[in-house]
Formats: C-alpha cells, sequence, structure tokens
C-alpha cells in the first residue's frame, strides 16, 4: 500500500505549531478512515486528528511533548485512500513543493510575506529578498526574518539575541514551570524541620528488601514512607485535603493518593499511588516500582499522574539534606525526605552516633495553622522512629 | 392621541416588561405530539432525512478539517430542526434564505447542492457563486452583516410587487450588533416581507445569553420596531415549521416583517478553531443532547409509524452514500488558479492589482 505522510494541519486559525499531547494509537496498529489518531494541544484547544483513510499507522515522527510544527509529517500510514487529491483551493496548483522554493532567492519585492512580517522586517532593518522563507510557497514567516537577523535559522532555537542558546519551553519542563510558579505564587508556604532516628527504619527496609530480592521481586525505599504517609494522612484528613478556590470550598478527599516526586531527564514527575492506605505491603511495593519506572522511562499513563491528595519528596538517593519543597496545586501539603547519615545526637546524657534522617513537612498556611503541621510531622516522626506499624 | 397619564409611576419596575406568548411546541422531547402534525407524513420524513443529510455532512467536514483537508468551519450540529423547519416554510421558487453560516442544513432544504457546500469549505470560489435560479444569497461570516442586506432585498420584492419573502438567519450574538436594528428598524418601516429567524443557539462562541442580553427573550427586541415578535422549540421541525409559515403568510400578505426566536442549542464546536470543553459546563450539554432534534424526529417517526428502525437504518446509509459522492465530485473540481482572486475584486483592474498580479505570475514561474 502507498505511504501517505500525514502533515500537522492548520487545525486553528492560523496556527503555527502545536504539541504532541497523546497518541491514541500505536505504531502497527490498524485505522478506519476518520478514526481519531493523535490528540493535539494547541494554545486554544485539544483536538483529535483522524486518519485521512483506512490503513495502518507505519511510523509516528513525533513523541508525547514534542512540539510540531504546522506542516510537519506527524505520522506516516499505510494507506489505499486517495488522500489529497484535491488540496485546499488555496494552495496552488503551480506552486513549487516547499522544499525548493526558497532555494533560488526569490526576486527583491517579489517575495511571499504576511504584512506583519513585512513590518517585522522593515523595523529590524531586514531586506526580505536575502531571507529564505520555510512556509508553504517559500513563504517567510517571523521567525525567518529573527533567524536571518541571527545569522541562522535554527528551528525550536530562537536565536534573537546573540550568545547563549534559547531553547523553547516545552513538555514536562513547561508544565514544572506552570505548576511551580502556580505553586509559589498562590500558596502561603510554612514547612517544619524534624531530624528522625531511622535505626529501626533502616533495618525495616532492609529486611524487607532482602525479602523480596528471595522471592525475585524489588521493595523500592519509598514504599514504607508512602505507607507512613498514607497512615499519618488518615489520622490527620486536612492535609489529604484540597481547596476548590473557585467556590470557596475545601475537599476532604475519601481516597489517599500519594504522589511520588520522580526526577526524570525531562524534568519533574509526580506519579501518583492510588489508594496507598488501603494497598497491603507487597501490592504498595509493586504499585510503586510501578509507577516510578513508568514515570523514568516517560511511559507514565494519564490516570497515574491525576489524582494525587499529597506529594512525598525522598533526595535521600542523591544525598539530599534538608530542604524545602513546593506543594502541588491543589493538594494542601508535601513532606520532604533527606538521606539517611549517622549524626552525633544525645542520648541520656551522652553524645552518640544514630543514624538520622532529616524530614520537612511543608504545608498550606491557609488551611493547616502551625499546631496542626507539627503534629502532623510529630505522628510522621512516631511511625517512622518506631515503624513497627508501618510492616502490617 | 393617546391618553397621557397623570404622572410618573412611582415604580417603573415592570412598566415596560412585555409579557411573551408561551414558547411554540408541537413535539415533546420524547417525540410525543402535542397538537397536529403541521405537515404530511412524507414531508415529515423529507425533512428529517435533510436535518439527517446536515448532521452526518458537518460531522464529515470537521473530520477532513482535523485532517488538514478543508479550512475553518462552523458545523450546526443540534440546530438541523431550526434550519430545516424554516427552509420548510418558504416556497423555493419564489422566497430567498439569507444564510449567516451554520444553516446549511436549511440551505440544503432551499436547494443547495452538496458538492458545493463541500467546496466552500476547501475555500472554492466556486461555492460563493449561487448556481442558477437558486433564490439564496452567499455565505457571510460577518456576524448580521447579511441582514440589512436581507431587508434591502426583502423591500425590493415588495416595490416589484414581487411575491417572495425572504428568510433571514443569524445568531443570539447578532441581536447584539447595529446592523441587526438598523435591519429591524427599516423592515418594520417599510412593512419589508422579512422573516428575521435568530437561532438561539445559547452561545456567541464562548458568551452565554445571559452575558449577551438582559432581555428576557431575544424576540421581544421585535416590540421595539413594531413587529411581532415569537419563540418557538428550535429542536422541534414542526413548531419551527407551523411558526414560519405563519410568518411567511404574513409578509406575503404585506402585513410585513416578523422575528422569529427558535430556541436551540449548539451540540458542536462554534468553529474548528474553538474547544467548548474549557467553558460549557458538562451537565448543560448533556441536558441538550437529550434534547436532540434528530432523536425527537426518530422517535415520533417510529411512534407514528411512518418507519421502522431498518428503514431509518436505510436513510442513514443513503445520506453517507450521497455524502461519499459529493465529496468525491467536489475533489474532482479543478483548483482556480490563483490569478482568479485579482480578477473578482474590481471590473477593471486597478495598476495596482495589475502589477501584483504580474509579480506573483514571475514568483510561480521562479
Amino acid at each position: 500500500m502507498p505511504h501517505y505522510e500525514f502533515r500537522l494541519p492548520d487545525i486553528g486559525e492560523g496556527l503555527a505549531e502545536a504539541e504532541v499531547a497523546k497518541w491514541l494509537v500505536s505504531v502497527g496498529d490498524r485505522v478506519a478512515e476518520d478514526q481519531a489518531v493523535v490528540e493535539m494541544m494547541t494554545d486554544k484547544a485539544s483536538v483529535e486528528l483522524p486518519a485521512p483513510g483506512a490503513g495502518v499507522v507505519v511510523e509516528q515522527r513525533a513523541a508525547e511533548g514534542d512540539v510540531v510544527k504546522t506542516g510537519a509529517v506527524l505520522y506516516v500510514i499505510d494507506t489505499d485512500a486517495q488522500v489529497g487529491v484535491a488540496q485546499a483551493a488555496h494552495e496552488t496548483s503551480g506552486a513549487k513543493s516547499p522544499a525548493t522554493v526558497g532555494t533560488a532567492p526569490p526576486e527583491a519585492g517579489g517575495v511571499l510575506a504576511p504584512p506583519a512580517v513585512r513590518k517585522l522586517a522593515r523595523e529590524l532593518g531586514v531586506d526580505l529578498g536575502q531571507v529564505k522563507g520555510t512556509g508553504p510557497g517559500g513563504r517567510i514567516s517571523a521567525e525567518d526574518v529573527q533567524g536571518h537577523v541571527a545569522g541562522a535559522a535554527r528551528p525550536r532555537a530562537v536565536a534573537a539575541e546573540p550568545g547563549g542558546n534559547r531553547l523553547r519551553l516545552r513538555g514536562v519542563q513547561k508544565r514544572m514551570a506552570e505548576t511551580m510558579t502556580l505553586s509559589a505564587r498562590t500558596i502561603p508556604h510554612v514547612t517544619g524541620f524534624h531530624e528522625l532516628d531511622a535505626a529501626e527504619f533502616s533495618q525495616l527496609v532492609t529486611k524487607l528488601r532482602q525479602a523480596a530480592q528471595a522471592r525475585g521481586k524489588r521493595f523500592p525505599f519509598d514504599t514504607l514512607l508512602v505507607r507512613a504517609a498514607a497512615l499519618a494522612l488518615r489520622r490527620h484528613p486536612i492535609f489529604n485535603a484540597s481547596l476548590d478556590e473557585e467556590r470557596g470550598e475545601i475537599v476532604m478527599h475519601d481516597d489517599v493518593n500519594v504522589g511520588v516526586a520522580t526526577a526524570t531527564g525531562d524534568g519533574l514527575i509526580v506519579p501518583v499511588v492510588k489508594k496507598a492506605d488501603k494497598l497491603s505491603l507487597d501490592d504498595l511495593a509493586l504499585e510503586v516500582e510501578r509507577v516510578t519506572a513508568a514515570a523514568r522511562a516517560g511511559k507514565s499513563a494519564l490516570t497515574d499522574l491525576q489524582g494525587g491528595t499529597f506529594t512525598i519528596s525522598n533526595t535521600g538517593a542523591w544525598r539530599g539534606g534538608l530542604g524545602t519543597s513546593l506543594i502541588r496545586p491543589a493538594e494542601l501539603a508535601i513532606v520532604g525526605f533527606g538521606q539517611i547519615e549517622d549524626r552525633a545526637v544525645v542520648r541520656e546524657g551522652r553524645v552518640v552516633a544514630r543514624p538520622v534522617m532529616p524530614m520537612s513537612v511543608t504545608f498550606d498556611h491557609r488551611l493547616i495553622d502551625g499546631e496542626q503541621g507539627l503534629k502532623f510531622g510529630l505522628t510522621l516522626r512516631g511511625l517512622i522512629e518506631d515503624p513497627s506499624q508501618l510492616a502490617k | 392621541m393617546k391618553e397621557a397619564a397623570r404622572a410618573a409611576p412611582a415604580n417603573l419596575d415592570g412598566v415596560s416588561s412585555a409579557s411573551m406568548p408561551p414558547l411554540v411546541r408541537y413535539l415533546d422531547q420524547d417525540g410525543e405530539l402535542l397538537e397536529d402534525q403541521p405537515m404530511s407524513d412524507e414531508m415529515a420524513l423529507e425533512g428529517y432525512r435533510v436535518m439527517l443529510r446536515g448532521r452526518r455532512f458537518d460531522e464529515r467536514c470537521v473530520s477532513l478539517q482535523r485532517q488538514g483537508r478543508m479550512v475553518t468551519l462552523a458545523p450546526g450540529i443540534g440546530q438541523e430542526a431550526a434550519t430545516v423547519g424554516a427552509a420548510m416554510a418558504l416556497d423555493s421558487d419564489t422566497d430567498w434564505f439569507v444564510p449567516q453560516y451554520r444553516e446549511l442544513a436549511g440551505q440544503l432544504w432551499h436547494g443547495y447542492p452538496l458538492k458545493l457546500a463541500f467546496l466552500w469549505h476547501v475555500g472554492h470560489p466556486i461555492a460563493f457563486q449561487v448556481p442558477g435560479d437558486l433564490k439564496m444569497l452567499p455565505f457571510q461570516a460577518a456576524i448580521a452583516g447579511q441582514l440589512p442586506q436581507a431587508v434591502g432585498l426583502a423591500w425590493g420584492l415588495r416595490l416589484k410587487r414581487d411575491s417572495g419573502v425572504v428568510l433571514a438567519v443569524f445568531g443570539d450574538g447578532g441581536t447584539s450588533q447595529g446592523d441587526f436594528h438598523e435591519a429591524a428598524n427599516l423592515a418594520g418601516v417599510m412593512k419589508a416581507p422579512v422573516i428575521f429567524l435568530c437561532q438561539n443557539n445559547g452561545w456567541a462562541i464562548s458568551t452565554t445569553i445571559e452575558q449577551q442580553t438582559a432581555s428576557e427573550t431575544l424576540a421581544q427586541k421585535a416590540i421595539a420596531y413594531g413587529f411581532p415578535g415569537i419563540q418557538c422549540d428550535g429542536n422541534d421541525l414542526f413548531a419551527v415549521y407551523a411558526t414560519v409559515r405563519e410568518a411567511v403568510a404574513r409578509a406575503r400578505d404585506g402585513k410585513g416583517p416578523t422575528l422569529v426566536e427558535a430556541v436551540t442549542y449548539r451540540l458542536g464546536l462554534h468553529t474548528t478553531a474553538d474547544d467548548p470543553s474549557r467553558y460549557e459546563p458538562r451537565e448543560m450539554h448533556e441536558l441538550w443532547v437529550d434534547r436532540d432534534p434528530l432523536r425527537r424526529m426518530q422517535r415520533h417517526l417510529i411512534s407514528r409509524e411512518i418507519v421502522d428502525r431498518a428503514a431509518l437504518d436505510r436513510i442513514e446509509d443513503e445520506v453517507k452514500e450521497e455524502l461519499r459522492v459529493a465529496w468525491d465530485e467536489a475533489q474532482k473540481e479543478p483548483a482556480p488558479d490563483p490569478s482568479f482572486y485579482f480578477a473578482q475584486v474590481h471590473r477593471d483592474t486597478s495598476p495596482r492589482l495589475r502589477r501584483d498580479l504580474e509579480r506573483f505570475d514571475r514568483n510561480r514561474r521562479g
């Protein structure tokens, strides 16, 4: 069957680019005509793009989170359908393909550029006749003009100012930027610090991990931290709530869904362990392993990233010490854990070396006061210093 | 002279409110007849078929637009009864249909060919050349911009002693435009034979009707201009037909314009560049899905035993095939040479346009 390259159409009005939100079919999947293949996110809308004919998707040219320019190939489909016989009439029949137009410099004054771009060129003192257009029919865009000024037009890099490599903020990074900005701007954060004696906790983790390994299973360190948080949340339900600012209501959540902040190559992702308080320890370990491994591999299902009611952030594996965290809106609190290290502490009047784990409890002071924050911290502390309840 | 009141009322509340007659309805939500069916069974079935044709056309076009094979379009999904019902009340030999851009189903009834409808959405200029004897103006994107022209057309028919009337279609947002008020005022004064059909679909893009107007109804805006305004259930083919039929009779009788507010709902997108999930409450949408005019007609056609399920399935297949054929034919239409556009602006091409055209030709040759 012939290959058909499906190019990102202008699905809005004058759309320049869109982000791949979700692939709805995989490579090798058979699709029907008009069946949705991929969901794209523009500034205005999230839109499903249907297949132009029945066939098999043989290649995806962009990953979820990628920003794709209008006109770029999104995927390739093997199809017998007669697609694109009559293109939209505004595409000129005699025009050269975009790939060849522009290799020969168009004659001065005879360039294809919209008025806004002509104005930009005038302001920058650029002769449009010298600019290579990358749009349909060799049309010149504002980016082409800016790229020309910078001396090199590189895709996705806007080189408007000399020096430095400017990268477009996108995907996971962009969402991290938006979420954290919202958090810092809207939530009055208060943080309390605790130093936990982690001797028994460490021993318990080691024991459970060895037991799991004997059965060929993994036991992530965070399992017991999630468990401790889940038990503490049950006792302090305000920490498992969220604020609906629009309606001026506090939402007390029935489920305890603990997010586990996970560093990935692309940025911070917080996969969620659902109903963490109801899972058996074995199931909890499995679930923590599943969601964090998927996040690190960049393969999280959307449902695994939604529905969180509370977050833990453990930086121990990277030798993190005491630190504060930003709350994920619309959650009300987050707990950070650092590396367990031997510290000189006083026990019964004597200075002794004990393994100590730093912990920070950060909460939203709009709804949680200092006393509640402290009590929640002390509950967590009790559960971790005497971890007998965690292994049940 | 009018009798004078003694003094200004102490409380002005309620002084200017005119009570509207109740909404005209023939078919309830479950497709049960509340009045006698105002048309024959054959006509009802044909009306249903055209409504379905409009629905499937819009759905197909949204898909084609998402594939990059069509330009931006405004589907009329959910509003088929309002536009087809009104068109059915016209005599297509004498009466004019003046559209905005969301009444394709009604235009199909009036005689606009499916192939041209497809070509409109790929931006082909022949779709704007209304064919032959078809009494229709082209699509109009500027909101309510067609209304003064519709009144001029109607007034002209009256001056020529032509028996034709004009159906001018627009939306709820259009009633806030100056053009609507100027057109309504002139139509009232001149007793122009025009029916203003306002498709109140609840949304002007994302603006709700409550944000649009402080009037209790849109129909009552006619009172200020001295002609009748009436609301009908826009998702009830019979109600729209019967109401517009009365308005057409009035207009033909020399009694002037009528404003008909068809209360309906936009079940689809404002345009393909719009995402209603960002502003439309889910419950609102579901409420109106239950009032879908197509489903209402299906229930009625079956309960009155005009057709059975199998016949409805057959009509569905036939409509699908008509659309396939029309789209195939539309695709065979040669793309216009871009020089076409230069030729349509002035009678005599201006020196500047001629220069542009020459430059364009040189660039094309490379």
